[in-house]
């Protein structure tokens, strides 16, 4: 049988011909089945009782009995589209009764409506086996289950108010002998004559509940518990709708593992350089190192002097460094923390953010070491360089949102870090780290300014050595693709973290 | 007073996933049929329970019955298949055996960073962090590396740390049994403090059954991935162990 869920209760999705086919079975294999029929009263009530919640829960076969269930489920795009109601249910079991071997207990209502609603069935059709019936009030709870499995019935209908007929069949399914036991409600009242069911046009446009509250006023409380329902259905399609914008999640996990993320960069960043002789120094000494390097091998074995040509060098070293050691660790961030993953439940994406947080911290460093050679070197500090700020911004996203798609493919990809190696190796050498473009044809120009982190460079440059401002128009087109990958990443993370586990 | 953590109609699948290399992935490809396995293995099924808080929960049942992976849902290690599961608590800590260090951080350090991702405020850990230190009996190696450390000192730090830093719910994994004798003792005194304080929930899965017995208030019995049974702790476990020694 096919089963949807419907806020958090399996419920199926077939037709009555083939719930009695079930019952069938059950009824050849003595074994022993709880249909339960769902509608909204009972899911407000499951949320207030928990021994109604139970009760459903445990039931083998709940069925759509209420049109709110049909509703959630469309609401949710499902496609329960047809009730299947207790009365019904039961008047298909009962016509079937003599098909598939059942004798038939019916339990509940007022005094004598049982009888009724047997006469009526037996006039329905005759031949059907009842071994008794009973309105529950006369004896004690013991006296009632003897009576009942004394009786020889295999199949129990127990018409009491709701929910207490599905707490009473929760509490005592253990004790009686029977291979179907079903909750009918107000079944009998209608069977017996007592009271009508609305008109069949009615029921089809789904208004049922709005017939039995006209036609007893006494049920306007029920009416509440309405409201409550959709309610409840309002507050959890809501809460659904609004984990798609996962940045709202994402900033509220942000701010939740805060304290985590402070702490982990500092030690992380205390490892890199653990150890080490000259420690912390290392921080400063590697972009320093590499900017004479390359400022050797141009201008004195290549002898083209270019003037201030270190600065130049050295800050497409340090925005490169930055960019391509959080990606090649974020590649690795997940994959290596299996440990932590096995043990404690939390979001994974902390793990490639804490990767990025550590290199800005180095590249914070360097930056400000870049700074005090350009004021040494005779630059004159203008406002101008406060601009600084938006472009690190925009290449924070930029990389970040680089981070966290690396760190959820390095999970399933063992061979991710291999190829970003190389991949890395090829664009530094087509990112304008160490030449620029002048010589270039423009054709090739346009292409290589399509790699944003060649543009992030120029604007570092454009506004500490050459004073002019960065193109903004562009920056916010970096961020804007560096937010749509954070956000892809982010939300691939969220629905793919939970078998992080199990895949390592 | 809302139970602490619900389950409904909890489900949980495993498939044999596996990290690739571009080698294996390609070789999947020219293989046209899938291979065995992709198969799925269910591991909890229509699991529906709920924790109070003040309550001593044990899970007990056979190997492979999914104790350990009830735990992990529990924990929000591994999120359902399906199914609803409800999470009031604040801090849900997991002791197993293999605890979650880094290697090459300190012992200090890593109290930090695993109090601070259970969720708990690193004010509080600065105030208890002597307590564990002292509780763990690791002394001068708390400030070296926890790779330095041997297997004892990192299960007694891993106990320490659960026992101290009490997060609201406390899953313990069949580790009642840490250490020599002396900390044994110790441990097994500070979890029945913990347990009479009331306010916390602990949800211990272990074989033996007169700890259980004498810690637990209630038991669930699970077999396969169902909950068997689940009420009064001597009651179960009667139960379960007439199951047991029938079938054997």
């Amino acid at each position: 049988m096919e089963y949807e869920n419907i806020l958090g209760y399996k419920v199926v999705k077939s037709s009555y011909q083939s719930i009695v086919d079930v019952v069938a079975k059950v009824i050849a294999l003595n074994r022993k089945i709880i249909i339960t029929a769902l509608n909204a009263e009972k899911i407000v009530y499951s949320k207030k009782h928990s021994e109604v919640l139970w009760a459903i829960s445990r039931s083998d076969i709940v069925i759509p009995d209420g049109v709110g269930i049909v509703w959630a489920s469309m609401l949710s795009g499902g496609n329960l589209y047809h009730r299947i109601t207790g009365i019904d249910l039961m008047d298909k079991i009962i016509e079937s009764g003599v098909r598939i071997g059942a004798r038939f207990y019916l339990m509940g209502g007022k005094h004598g409506v049982a009888e009724k609603t047997k006469e009526y069935f037996l006039n329905k059709y005759p031949g059907t086996n009842f071994s008794g019936t009973t309105n529950g009030y006369d004896y004690s709870n013991e006296e009632l289950v003897k009576a009942i499995n004394d009786s020889g019935a295999n199949i129990l209908f127990v018409a009491n108010s709701s929910p207490k007929q599905a707490i009473w069949i929760f509490h005592n399914k253990k004790l009686l002998n029977m291979n179907c036991i079903m909750g009918v409600g107000g079944a009998f009242d209608v069977y017996a004559g007592l009271t009508k069911r609305a008109p069949l046009w009615m029921r089809k446009i789904g208004l049922e509940w709005l017939y039995r509250i006209f036609s007893d006023p006494l049920r306007i409380g029920h009416l509440f518990n309405l409201i409550r329902y959709v309610g409840m259905v309002i507050d959890y399609k809501l809460k659904r709708f609004l984990e798609r914008f996962s940045f709202v999640i994402m900033l509220k996990d942000l701010k939740k593992y805060s304290e985590y993320l402070k702490y982990s960069s500092k030690v992380q960043l205390r490892l890199e350089t653990a150890g080490t002789f000259l420690g912390y120094l290392w921080l400063i000494l590697e972009p320093l190192a590499f900017m004479l390097i390359y400022t050797f091998v141009v201008n004195v074995i290549f002898k083209t002097n270019k003037p201030f040509y270190h600065l130049f060098v050295l800050i497409g070293i340090i925005v490169w460094q930055f960019t391509s050691k959080s990606i090649l660790g974020g590649a690795s961030s997940i994959s290596k923390s299996k440990q932590i993953i096995d043990q404690v439940g939390f979001r994974k994406f902390i793990l490639p953010t804490v990767t990025l947080l550590v290199q800005f911290y180095r590249f914070l460093i360097s930056i400000t070491v870049f700074l005090i050679l350009t004021i040494i070197s005779g630059f004159p500090i203008t406002w101008r360089f406060l601009e600084f700020i938006p472009i690190t911004f925009v290449l924070g996203i930029f990389v970040y949102g680089m981070v966290l798609i690396c760190s959820h493919v390095g999970v399933y990809l063992l061979d991710l870090k291999n190829i970003l190696d190389i991949v890395l190796r090829f664009m530094f050498y087509l990112t304008p780290v160490m030449w620029l473009y002048e010589n270039l044809k423009l054709s090739w120009i346009i292409i290589l300014k399509l790699n944003p982190i060649s543009y992030i460079i120029q604007s570092y440059r454009d506004v500490f050595l050459y004073g002019n401002s960065p193109n903004y128009i562009y920056l916010v087109l970096i961020s804007l693709f560096g937010i749509i990958l954070i956000y892809i990443g982010h939300r691939v993370m969220r629905k793919r973290e939970s078998e992080y586990g199990k895949v390592l | 007073m809302k139970p602490v953590i619900e389950l409904q109609n909890i489900n949980l699948d495993y498939n044999y996933r596996q990290s690739l290399t571009v080698k294996t992935y390609i070789s999947n490809l020219l293989r046209k049929t899938r291979r065995e396995d992709d198969k799925i293995f269910r591991a909890l099924e229509s699991v529906t329970l709920s924790f109070e808080k003040g309550k001593v929960y044990c899970v007990i049942g056979n190997n492979g019955a999914g104790k350990s992976t009830l735990l992990k849902v529990l924990a929000g290690i591994i999120s359902p298949s399906s199914g609803i599961l409800v999470n009031r608590a604040k801090s849900i800590g997991l002791l197993s055996l293999g605890a979650s260090f880094s290697r090459e951080l300190t012992g200090k350090e890593n109290i930090f960073l695993n109090g601070l991702l259970l969720g708990i405020s690193k004010k509080y850990i600065e105030e208890n962090i002597q307590k564990i230190i002292d509780f763990s009996e690791i002394n001068d190696f708390i400030d070296r590396p926890v790779r330095t450390y041997s297997s004892g000192m990192v299960a007694r730090l891993g106990f320490s740390i659960a026992i101290n830093l009490k997060p609201q719910v406390l899953l313990i994994d069949e580790v009642l049994s840490v250490g020599d004798i002396h900390f044994k003792e110790k441990s097994s005194k500070a979890l029945v403090e913990l347990i009479k304080s009331k306010n916390k929930t602990v949800v211990i899965v272990s074989h033996d059954m007169s700890t259980v017995v004498n810690l637990c208030d209630e038991a669930i019995w699970l077999e396969k991935g169902r909950v068997i049974k689940v009420g009064q702790v001597q009651a179960v476990v009667d139960e379960y162990i007439a199951a047991s020694t029938k079938r054997s």
